[in-house]
């Protein structure tokens, strides 16, 4: 049996967004968002504001 | 004593449900009909459908409950409303067939006093050739067991990647007319995550495929964001995190055509393109319930009920008119349905007036449209409401004032988990206050104070409770009234 060597066939182009200008999180934030203690107060935060529109909301 | 049924054990149906019992006394019935035994708590699907739940944590049976309770409960699906009666007998009534407790199959006619539709949407896969877990080619995590079979073909396609082949992942709508695109970002992400945990990232081209025209339009037009003192945009926040993660966002598409490995798809410009793939979730657009409605002569009038998509007509404003002419009020806010004041329909069952996010077609005519999501927390609200107005109808009378609550008054919640653990997992979380944008009410359309897009571990936490608050409450475990829907 002859060995064949298959090359995977190119990807096809598609009409990806550019995406190149989007902001980049810094090391600082991508660090804050697992920080225990700073995600303790916005998760108290977002449930206030969620509890805030539950009741603006006549529930 | 009154009779009312209600259509639908979804969100919507079992919230309506529990508060009319909670509210009318024993000698007035509740009846629910829905054709599957298990409730669905249908956003933590996501996480099933990445393997990370079992199917198990996100469905328990409803006969046990509604024993509990003492609401009637037959399990099977309605296919047809008499809203003027019959010739037997005038009251309403509703043509059911069984699907489970040992009748299946077998047709009964149930009458009603009050009725309240929340049959939910109806997976339209057949819109589009190829499309959904029955075609055989791309998963769906709009039930719990879709759910479960994307996780099986996730895992098959993780198992390929682990032995170095390279893999093409797609998630996103399968149809240039699908809402909740929030579903499909949310397991974009959970992908995304699932691919890193198995190290296997730099191997995999994940695409996000979807009809929207911008990133973080969601089906509602894009939000405003207060950020730091700036008006920021949800484009803005989630083409950052698109960006960092590395998935890959085709906008404004339409898919004709899906084959085991391709899918064909057109975008706004009027292109065709064709996308090889391994693995794709894709969204069905979705319908209302192909449910009949006959007048007393059996005479067929279901076109004045229903509107075309098969949504009930209810309180809003139909009139045809130029998208950039739609205004708040045009939505609906007592449910009521057209023509009958006994009858109601809530949650995705009700037919909205027009979409939020601005309708476009290609140069080819293919219509390219996100349709209005109709999330979790509006569709108990509207439940709830419409069961204290039956309820006030009871005890006060006919001429008893609706309750009333307008989509352009209640927010959503999105959280959109991106990875799972109680200090590793993350999530892109938001408050959509309202859902659908009231300009005459805020310059922007949405309250600032509330309306917010955060991306951190907190928004793991935060849908991990909501998780379990609403399975509770679902429960009607004791204070159960008192989480919010
Ligand atoms: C994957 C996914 C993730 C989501 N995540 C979120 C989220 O994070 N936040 C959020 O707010 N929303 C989310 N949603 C949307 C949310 O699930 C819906 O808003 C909600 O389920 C709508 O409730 P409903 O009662 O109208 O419909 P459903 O919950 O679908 O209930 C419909 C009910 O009607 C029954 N039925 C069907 N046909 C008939 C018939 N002929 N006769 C009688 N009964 C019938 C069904 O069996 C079901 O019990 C998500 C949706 C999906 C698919």
């Amino acid at each position: 049996m002859t060995e064949q060597n298959i090359q995977p066939s190119e990807p096809k182009p598609q009409p990806v967004l550019d995406l190149t200008r989007a902001p980049m999180p810094n090391v600082k934030t991508l660090k804050a968002r697992y920080n225990p203690f700073s995600q303790f107060g916005r998760f108290v935060a977002f449930n206030y504001r969620i509890m805030k529109m539950v009741v603006s909301s006549g529930h | 004593m009154a009779n009312v049924v209600v259509l639908g054990a979804g969100i919507a149906g079992h919230t309506a449900a529990l508060h009319l019992r909670r509210m009318l006394g024993r000698h007035h019935t509740v009846t629910v009909v829905s054709p599957n035994s298990n409730w669905n708590w249908i956003p933590s699907n996501i996480w099933v459908g990445v393997g990370k739940m079992p199917k198990t944590k996100v469905v328990f049976p409803l006969a046990p409950v509604y024993a509990k309770k003492g609401v009637d409960y037959r399990q099977a699906k309605a296919v047809a409303i008499y809203p003027q009666g019959d010739t037997g007998d005038a009251r309403g009534a509703v043509e059911i067939q069984y699907t489970g407790q040992d009748k299946a199959g077998q047709t009964e006619k149930i009458r009603y006093d009050y009725l309240i539709n929340a049959t939910g949407p109806k997976l339209k896969f057949e819109a589009t050739e190829g499309l959904g877990p029955d075609a055989g080619n791309t998963v769906s995590v709009c039930t719990a067991d879709h759910a479960v079979e994307a996780a099986e073909k996730l895992a098959a396609t993780i198992a390929k990647l682990k032995e170095g082949q390279p893999q093409t992942l797609v998630v996103g709508t399968g149809h240039g007319t699908c809402t909740c695109e929030g579903a499909a970002f949310e397991y974009t992400f959970n992908v995304d995550h699932e691919l890193r945990e198995a190290g296997v990232r730099d191997l995999a081209t994940l695409y996000y495929l979807t009809n929207e025209a911008a990133l973080g339009d969601f089906g509602v037009g894009g939000m405003i964001f207060n950020q730091g003192g700036f008006e920021s945009t949800s484009e803005l926040w989630t083409s950052s995190l698109f960006r960092e993660r590395g998935v890959k966002p085709i906008l404004g598409t339409h898919p004709h055509k899906i084959t085991s490995s391709t899918i064909t798809y057109e975008t706004l410009d009027g292109e065709m393109h064709d996308l090889d793939y391994d693995f794709a979730m894709l969204l069905p657009p979705f319908g209302g319930h192909p449910i009949k409605a006959f007048d007393v002569e059996g005479n067929d009038i279901t076109d004045q009920v229903f509107a075309p998509s098969g949504f009930m007509k209810v309180d809003a404003d139909y009139t045809p008119k130029p998208y950039e002419e739609w205004r708040a009020d045009d939505w609906p806010k007592t449910y009521q349905s057209v023509g009958y004041d006994n009858i109601w329909a809530v949650g995705i069952a009700f037919a909205p007036p027009h979409q939020i996010s601005k309708p476009r077609k290609t140069p080819n005519g293919t219509v390219i449209a996100p349709a209005p999501p109709r999330t979790g927390m509006p569709s108990g609200l509207m439940a709830k409401i419409v069961a204290k107005t039956i309820v006030d109808r009871i005890q006060i009378g006919p001429k008893a004032v609706s309750h009333t609550v307008s989509m352009t008054e209640m927010g959503a919640v999105c959280v959109a988990s991106a990875g799972t653990g109680l200090t590793r997992g993350s999530a892109a979380a938001m408050i959509m206050d309202p859902v659908v944008p009231d300009f005459t009410k805020y310059p922007t359309g949405r309250n600032l104070a509330t309306t917010r897009g955060e991306i951190g571990l907190y928004g793991h936490w935060s849908k991990l409770m909501l998780h379990y608050l609403f399975i509770y409450k679902a429960k009607a475990l004791p204070g159960w009234q008192l989480i919010p829907e």
